[in-house]
């Protein structure tokens, strides 16, 4: 079920209320069948994968707290990390992998045609596997005592507003609070809403209303113009942040409504100073499941500077490789390590830069710079993350060098300022009330409720002239 | 207690005030939604407006604009310049064309190839307008398309067109009475064109009215409830069963035909074969006949479907490929025909 359906909002209607008059020991079951119906929405068979991987995660969390043992621990975690990393290799990459390999099979005279299979990719896959790997993980290195209700687990896996695009809990954050099975408060029914609409906003209005105009362009690269594909590029990176952005304000809202409380993902990243910076603020739920689970288990930066350079770029290449079985998304993560890399050189014991406070014309100049050159560096690695092919992204690089003009220049010119700007408004409220429900900081409720009306109005035309567009981020 | 009452209602007011304009300006600026492309006007009936450019999103993306005529393309004098070939096309949406840019377009492809093979420089007016059929092409030619002094007229039809249902309330009627075909504007219903001419200055000049009156007219088609319920809806309704192969052409069909105009020729745009009644009007009228039918099989058989839009998974009107194809063809095609 997507969020930006009007069926979510009927489905909301009917399970809020539900959850509301349900008694405290059966509110989660509530959950739980919520979000099955939320996931077998898109295809009923997928929730056999849910069931499966919330069985062996349930049972392996419970007999890793009670095996001392350090040997039959690790046999046990082992279980978690083969079962979880199996599902994503077979659903997610065996394609890929194939593929990748059948070039190298022909040179040797062999035929990997026979290998061939159409898997259909669950949606939001790699995000409950992420979610519930971190869940063993966490027990095993002692941090996190398992759940001993099988429904409580079950909800922690499934709960249907961070199912399929995140953010990616901990269970250290989310457990708790789904076993105390709370009521939302009157503070949190409001950030809700608000998040709701606001989320929904940036989603349709500006990630699918540009999404229009980039799928159009992406798909034939090679018949239009320079500026049109330049326009396209910067679009897309509107796009992406307003549609996944959009989506974690919608998830945090609704789980906001039934009294729970999900972490961020988001903090204004295209007003990062440079890149460690931006990767403090996008998509921050799996940066920081990156850093906690793989960059700190490879070693992180206690074993010296080449080893940590080394782990860095491992961790992004993976990093990559997690939004999907393709060269292009290995090439994306790869460029994003060797800046990290590069910046990690350059600002060496430097303190990394984060936020600005204005002092003086210079200093404001000098963070516009900054903003603006860590913008194109991060653009640059968008061609690639949204080029279908290499053959698309070549387009597009030979397109930039061998510039063709367009009659249609400023029109594109004209939309996409117009697009970045509304993001950009977005973000600066945000960034000086340091609230993404910053529209509550306006103390007459009137404004408020006429800003939201407008925008939900905006929305729901919207929605109802287009087809649903899916999140970006629901194909990972 | 009623002070914060009205403080609170004044702020809904102005913020819902304020709110709207900021919207409007970001749906123009950002191309959301186009204007209404319409107007009326009492000789021609619903015209397409002047001096308009539009963004516009289908199966596919295209922006351009309406010209100092009304015209698709860029601008033109209604008198030809000498030296100047002038061909009009008639049609409905597909050859408005609104799924790709102008460059791509057949007609384009047309202008150019025409103009290398006749050494001398052609131009190719869109007179596409969507829904239109047979009938409407006729009265619009006769209203609006004969003042531009075409050296040559095509006409892109489909079966369907031939039946001549004539839909549009606002478009002039093509009668054929006591064996005379008249166009008359005699027939607008007025109601309607009342209500027409007082909202349109609400849709011409505001996105937002633009998209209320689309979601009006899909909740009028019955759009409300899939809208809504997505995959749980269910059609209970019987769906129609199409007629259109068993109906009989109206005899307005061959009258139109009878009164084409000597330097017209007739395109087959469609899937079908026009009914032999009507070719056999074309054959004895001696009205030139091409159809794309046969570039349009040749392009699926080579695994290139030109009627598929990759980024709306959906079949529609003719993609890049469609138009490229019937482009080069149409220009050999007329080539040789002018020739001979």
């Amino acid at each position: 079920m997507l969020f930006n359906s009007f069926i979510f909002f009927i489905f909301l209607g009917l399970v809020l209320p539900i959850y509301y008059m349900t008694p405290s020991k059966m509110k989660n079951l509530v959950l739980v069948i919520a979000s099955y119906v939320f996931y077998g929405y898109w295809d009923y068979r997928f929730t056999i994968l849910l069931v499966i991987s919330t069985i062996i995660d349930f049972t392996v969390g419970q007999k890793l707290y009670k095996c001392q043992e350090s040997k039959n621990q690790k046999r046990w975690l082992f279980l978690s990390m083969f079962s979880n990393l199996g599902i994503l290799a077979v659903f997610k990459y065996y394609g890929f992998f194939v593929e990748s390999f059948a070039p190298l099979a022909s040179i040797f005279g062999g035929n990997l045609d026979y290998l061939h299979l159409n898997i259909i990719l669950p949606v939001g896959i790699s995000f409950y596997t992420f979610q519930t790997m971190s869940y063993t993980i966490d027990i095993y290195r002692g941090r996190l005592t398992p759940t001993k209700k099988f429904i409580d687990f079950a909800v922690f896996v499934s709960f249907f507003p961070q199912l399929v695009a995140g953010p990616i809990e901990r269970a250290t954050n989310l457990l708790p609070q789904i076993v105390k099975r709370p009521m939302p408060s009157k503070s949190q029914i409001e950030k809700g809403v608000v998040l709701i609409i606001t989320g929904l906003f940036k989603k349709v209005m500006i990630g699918d209303a540009a999404g229009r105009i980039v799928d159009n362009i992406f798909s034939q690269p090679d018949i239009y113009k320079s500026p049109e594909l330049l326009a396209a590029l910067v679009l897309f990176s509107i796009q992406i942040y307003a549609d996944f952005s959009g989506y974690t304000s919608i998830a945090r809202g609704t789980a906001k409504l039934l009294g729970i409380e999900l972490m961020k993902n988001f903090e204004q990243p295209y007003l990062s100073q440079n890149i460690t910076e931006f990767w403090r603020r996008w998509h921050i739920s799996l940066s920081s499941w990156l850093k906690d689970y793989l960059y700190i288990s490879l070693g992180g930066n206690r074993k010296g500077m080449k080893r940590t350079y080394i782990n860095l770029m491992i961790t992004m290449l993976l990093g990559g490789l997690w939004h999907g079985a393709s060269w292009n998304f290995i090439i994306w993560g790869a460029l994003h390590g060797v800046y990290l890399v590069i910046h990690k050189l350059v600002s060496d014991k430097k303190k990394v830069k984060y936020g600005y406070r204005y002092s003086g014309l210079l200093s404001l100049f000098k963070y516009l710079f900054n903003v603006t050159l860590t913008f194109f560096l991060v653009l640059f690695t968008w061609l690639f993350f949204r080029s279908p092919d290499f053959s698309t992204a070549t387009t597009f690089i030979m397109k930039m060098i061998y510039w063709e003009s367009s009659a249609f220049t400023m029109k594109f010119f004209i939309i996409t300022i117009s697009f970045t700007f509304v993001m950009i408004l977005f973000d600066i409220f945000e960034y000086y009330t340091k609230r993404h429900t910053f529209i509550l900081t306006i103390k007459n409720k009137g404004i408020v409720m006429g800003i939201l009306v407008v925008m939900l109005l905006a929305s729901c035309l919207f929605m109802f002239q287009n087809e649903a567009l899916p999140f970006i981020y629901f194909q990972f | 207690m009623i002070f914060k009452i009205l403080k609170l209602f004044i702020g809904f007011i102005f913020a819902i005030a304020l709110s709207l304009v900021v919207l409007e300006l970001f749906l123009q600026k950002a191309e959301i939604e186009t204007f209404s492309t319409t107007d009326f006007d009492s000789h021609i009936g619903r015209i397409k407006r002047t001096n308009m450019n539009f963004t516009l999103f289908n199966e596919g993306f295209s922006m351009g604009q309406y010209n100092n005529n009304s015209i698709l393309g860029p601008d033109c004098s209604i008198e030809k310049k000498t030296g100047v070939f002038r061909i009009a096309i008639l049609g409905d949406s597909y050859v408005e064309s609104f799924q790709v840019f102008r460059r791509d377009q057949f007609i384009s492809i047309m202008e150019k190839q025409l103009s290398k093979n006749f050494g001398k420089s052609v131009e190719v007016l869109n007179f596409g307008r969507s829904g239109f059929d047979l009938a409407d092409m006729f009265a619009y030619q006769q209203n609006f398309v004969n003042q531009f002094k075409p050296d040559l007229i095509l006409y892109f039809l489909s079966s369907n067109d031939l039946i001549c249902t004539q839909t549009d309330l606002l478009v002039p009627k093509v009668i054929y009475r006591d064996n005379e075909l008249i166009v008359t504007n005699d027939l607008f219903p007025q109601k309607y064109l009342q209500t027409y001419n007082k909202t349109k200055s609400l849709t011409q000049n505001s996105i937002t009215m633009q998209m209320l009156n689309s979601v009006r007219k899909l909740i009028l088609a019955g759009k409300f409830w899939p809208k809504m319920l997505g995959k749980f809806y269910v059609n209970f309704k019987e769906p129609p069963i199409s007629d259109n192969i068993t109906k009989q052409l109206p005899p307005l069909a061959f009258a139109i035909q009878d009164n084409f105009s000597s330097n017209t020729i007739v395109v087959n745009r469609g899937n079908n074969q026009l009914s032999k009644e009507f070719m056999f009007g074309l054959e004895k009228n001696k009205i030139p006949f091409v159809s794309l039918r046969d570039t349009l099989t040749v392009l699926k058989q080579k695994g290139i479907d030109p009627y598929y839009w990759v980024v709306t998974n959906t079949k529609g009107h003719w993609n890049h490929m469609g138009h490229k194809a019937i482009g080069y063809y149409l220009s050999e095609k007329l080539s040789k025909l002018l020739i001979n």
